[in-house]
């Protein structure tokens, strides 16, 4: 979660907020920006190198369990913990792999529950690790996080097993 | 898609919890138990690369 003791930049100014935001998806920048509990964050756009790994990846998922019927495979998508508002509450995995069999479910805008297999590719600056908690949250089976200075790869696993719904009627 | 289901609320405790590092100096293999994948980190021409192999077919793949 961010914290205001670790900020790189707060905008306070609601107007100057909405502008910018505004600036950024008119530009067609926001695309990998994300929200964080209610906070916007600006990510910084992926480099060449990151873009290579995320479409490789991507395409070997496809060509393994895409084309099949085993998976859907995304090269990025919206990940969130609720229907209803989820622009509240967001994270763009660099690669998703939803099961044929997934919990998860796809609303058209984001899926509500995480991938069953992710993949976060890191840059400087764009928080990997503090989306942990947020991708344990909505059920991710496993997330695959790459680093590339040096290069390394990481697994997480979800610990325990099963999945435990709520039916909350919003009406 | 169900009209009445519309949050994730995960059992208490559920984390995200490391099970392996690969690097250069330790290619450790990892292995995926929800896709038939293993992912490892190699030496490449240019740079070190990301080999992954099928669990079934032994296919293989560097990135």
């Amino acid at each position: 979660m961010l914290t205001l003791t670790d900020p790189s930049m707060i905008v306070a100014d609601p107007d100057i907020r909405d502008h910018l935001i505004e600036q950024r998806r008119a530009a067609g920048h926001d695309r990998y920006d994300e929200v964080w509990e209610g906070t916007y964050v600006i990510m910084p756009l992926p480099t060449d190198e990151h873009q290579h790994v995320t479409t490789a990846l991507a395409t070997i998922f496809q060509t393994v369990l895409g084309w099949i019927g085993a998976a859907l495979v995304r090269a990025g998508v919206n990940v969130s913990d609720r229907l209803e508002g989820w622009k509240e509450n967001y994270r763009c995995p660099d690669v998703a792999v939803f099961l044929k069999e997934t919990r998860a479910i796809n609303d058209g805008t984001h899926w509500l529950g995480g991938p069953d297999f992710g993949v976060e590719i890191r840059s400087p600056d764009n928080r990997t690790y503090e989306k942990l908690e947020f991708y344990a949250k909505v059920l991710t089976r496993e997330l695959l996080v790459v680093g590339r200075d040096p290069w390394t790869l990481e697994l997480y696993r979800l610990q325990g097993d099963g999945w435990n719904e709520t039916q909350e009627n919003e009406r | 898609m169900t009209d009445d289901l519309t949050r994730v609320v995960p059992p208490a405790g559920r984390r995200l919890e490391l099970v392996g590092r690969s690097t250069l100096s330790e290619p450790a293999e990892l292995v995926s138990e929800v896709i038939p994948l293993s992912f490892r980190i190699v030496s490449g021409q240019q740079r070190a690369e990301i080999l992954i192999t099928h669990a079934e077919t032994a296919q293989q793949w560097h990135v």
